[in-house]
């Protein structure tokens, strides 16, 4: 999904939506983490399109170049922020935390923090968000960090307190689950009133935002029956059966849904819903993803497994489209307690005779409860529940 | 001019450099003012990130990912043998073992803005024996296309479009966020694939800024950087927008911001550095008395290249020498803080001509009003 090239959505921290009670809570998981690992600081890295690790503890969801949160295992957070020092007054807007700067050299500001923390030579510095930086900063953060100690990535443990949502977060999901809802009802009624797949997106797209959406993305097919892709230009054609990836995001947490549009009913859009019905049914609390995807190739018959579903079929989704780790076609990645993920199944056939489909799904430890689902993608059983 | 066209500067650029492989990297971000050597040698827009190959012969390959975007990138018509994967470094590897290409003649561009890991996998395939390109396709392919002008052409004409509706879609009480929310639909429906928008508002501005849950209120000035993409391609007009009648001071100081701008756009013909069209500008800042004026934080830079592709001529600033050449795109913008008045912004895109320069836009810049009675700002 392509991020945009500027957020332009709610991003301010609203304390009504996420107190700064929840966020001690998280900082005083990842401090046991860091005590556990032996650091004494945690460096934590986020961009605009991939920001998870970052927001989480800090609220921050930058929109200038990447941004970083300087985490002591006790004290004061420090964020840096791209952008020049004339833009910080929006940047501050961004956070609980108080101590926000632009940085120019980062390199520079990463040992000025260091230096601070005196005394930390032979420190172990862990690493956050990582995965996403790119070459440069990485390199200036390495040579900053390198004369202070020695730097440990701590994504799996780190990663792993994300998936766990809080009720808190459970709530954002829905609220996000339910918008998503909103939208793609609008998507699919446009597309079968008979606009182009453009006009059906852009619809959606202001739905979604009517209803507090910070950003949407919408990828869809190009032609009948083609795989979801951006829209290069501005032609606006009838698409049928019209594929679709809707993603919307509300106060941080993205809600995503893969669905397909037929103004008539089709041989592979009925074996991806039977499939995604199947996993439905045996997805909870432990259920393995090479398990789930057995059971929903089981029901393609005689459709191969659609491409967009090739190699995974869903992963973790909050702060981040796809949160680590992925749900493998072929890995024994579990569903976790706590944790709300995707699950998406696809048919593909020969010609337009291909479709897509998926579910939201937060797992407890006794059910599991379907946020949001292309078995009812304008989720009309959930409409009483209404829209805050 | 073409994209062939570029490519055979470029391969005039390997030979005496002994590189035989160019490779040429996209993350995909497609960013306004990053440079994009894929995009600006291949012309694809790849989902994920890519590599382009230019071998010394003139041989090309596109490697894009992910694998989802083979459909994609089979109907796009720019270059035959594309492969679509989730493993570039990979598919690398494997043309690089097929190629028998040497270690230390190969050269690199945009690598650095890959992420890390993928970039450590790239310069390790290559033996760590690559050499930097991006400076040298940087200063050897600054003009656009053909092509690109024409989608620059576009995406101005929408920008000027997006104003018209923030002058008529604008009202105190509205919160930034909403408005530039509003302003980005609207410019999708009008063809734009994105929407570099800044858009923010005081009573007394220190810099544009991204857009806030601020609400809009009489009195505030309005600064917007509206720079919609169309078909990859930015452009850029930067305005002010006064929120209530203007004061006859920001009205005057507001003359002054765009006389330094129209300083600057009379400057430019091929064959200056970029920094006189910067001390053109200037020069009308410190003539009216504002010369500590002219350096950071009160100002930045006076414009700047519009990607995506490549970004020259760069910065405009005292300190860039960068030769200009016809066809280069670029935004002229003073955008300066004045005592008084706060940061005010005004831009136009241009293109170098042959023989000195065009406004790009139908409607040069002028200080915007939405009114509401008669309260004035500033």
């Amino acid at each position: 999904m392509k991020r945009t090239a500027l957020l332009t959505g709610p991003y301010d921290w609203d304390p009504a939506l996420l107190p700064r009670a929840e966020f001690d809570t998280r900082l005083a998981a990842v401090r046991r983490v860091l005590a556990g690992q032996g650091a004494t600081a945690l460096l934590v890295h986020g961009h605009s399109g991939e920001y998870g690790a970052l927001a989480y503890l800090t609220g921050v969801v930058p929109k200038l170049g990447p941004a970083f949160a300087l985490v002591p295992n006790d004290g004061p957070l420090r964020v840096l922020v791209s952008g020049g020092p004339a833009m910080l007054s929006a940047a501050k807007l961004l956070s609980w935390v108080d101590d926000v700067r632009a940085f120019g050299d980062l390199g520079n500001a990463i040992r000025d923090w260091l230096k601070d923390l005196a005394p930390v030579r032979n420190a172990v510095l862990g690493l956050w968000g990582h995965q996403a930086m790119a070459h440069r900063p990485y390199m200036a953060l390495a040579g900053a960090t390198q004369s202070f100690g020695k730097l440990i990535e701590l994504a799996e443990p780190l990663d792993a307190l994300r998936r766990n949502k809080s009720p808190r977060e459970r709530e954002l999901l829905d609220r996000a689950s339910r918008i998503l809802a909103a939208s793609s009802g609008v998507f699919a009624r446009t597309a079968i009133g008979g606009r182009g797949a453009r006009s059906a997106a852009l619809a959606a797209e202001r739905a979604a935002f009517a209803l507090g959406a910070q950003d949407v993305g919408i990828l869809a097919s190009a032609r009948d029956g083609g795989p979801p892709l951006p829209f290069d230009g501005p032609a606006d054609v009838p698409v049928d059966p019209l594929l679709a990836c809707l993603a919307v995001r509300f106060a941080g947490y993205w809600a995503e849904g893969l669905v397909t549009i037929s103004s008539t009913p089709y041989g592979a859009l009925a074996r991806a819903e039977a499939s995604l019905r199947a996993m439905l049914e045996e997805a909870r609390a432990g259920a393995r993803s090479s398990d789930l995807a057995r059971v929903a190739a089981s029901h393609l018959s005689p459709y191969r497994v659609h491409s967009v579903v090739e190699y995974e079929i869903g992963s973790s989704i909050g702060l981040s489209l796809e949160e680590s780790r992925s749900l493998g076609r072929d890995e024994s990645s579990q569903l976790e307690v706590g944790g709300v993920y995707t699950l998406r199944s696809g048919a593909m056939g020969e010609g337009r005779d291909n479709a897509i489909v998926s579910a939201m799904i937060a797992v407890e430890r006794a059910r599991v409860e379907v946020l949001w689902s292309a078995l009812d993608p304008s989720g009309d059983d959930r409409v009483g529940r209404g829209l805050e | 001019m073409n994209l062939d066209t570029r490519i055979d500067v470029v391969l005039g650029r390997m030979v005496p450099e002994n590189i035989d492989l160019l490779i040429a990297a996209s993350n995909g971000l497609h960013l306004l003012d990053r440079p994009d050597p894929a995009v600006h040698l291949g012309g694809y827009r790849s989902l994920g990130e890519c590599l382009f190959l230019l071998y010394r012969d003139g041989t090309r390959k596109l490697i894009v990912s992910p694998a989802a975007d083979d459909e994609r990138v089979a109907a796009w018509r720019g270059l035959s043998g594309c492969i679509a994967t989730d493993d570039i470094a990979g598919a690398l590897a494997r043309e690089l073992t097929e190629r028998g290409t040497v270690a230390g003649r190969i050269g690199t561009a945009g690598v650095d803005a890959l992420p890390h890991r993928l970039a450590a996998r790239l310069l390790a395939l290559t033996g760590g024996h690559t050499r930097s390109f991006d400076d040298l396709l940087d200063a050897a392919t600054g003009r656009k296309t053909s092509a690109e002008i024409e989608r620059a052409r576009r995406a101005v004409a929408i920008a000027e479009r997006g104003l018209d509706r923030l002058l008529k879609a604008a009202r105190p009480g509205m919160p930034e966020c909403e408005l530039a929310v509003g302003l980005n639909c609207y410019t999708k429906s009008l063809g734009a694939d994105d929407n570099f928008l800044m858009l923010s508002a005081s009573p007394h501005n220190r810099a544009v800024m991204p857009s806030s849950g601020r609400r809009l209120a009489p009195g505030d000035i309005l600064l917007t950087e509206f720079t919609p993409s169309y078909e990859g391609q930015f452009a850029q007009i930067c305005r002010t927008i006064s929120v209530g009648s203007p004061s006859a001071e920001l009205e005057e100081t507001y003359d002054l911001v765009v006389r330094a701008m129209w300083a600057g756009i009379e400057a430019i013909r091929p064959g200056i550095p970029i920094s006189e069209v910067c001390r053109a500008v200037d020069r009308v800042f410190e003539a009216a008395g504002y010369r500590e004026y002219c350096q950071p934080p009160h100002m930045r830079r006076r414009g700047h290249g519009l990607g995506s592709g490549s970004i020259a001529p760069g910065d405009l600033t005292t300190n860039n020498d960068r030769v200009l050449e016809e066809d280069m795109i670029f935004v002229v913008h003073p955008n300066q803080y004045i005592p008084g008045t706060g940061y005010l912004l005004c831009g136009e895109p241009v293109r170098v001509t042959a023989t000195g320069v065009e406004t790009l836009t139908a409607r040069t810049a002028a200080l915007g009003v939405i009114p509401i009675g008669s309260v004035p700002c500033a």
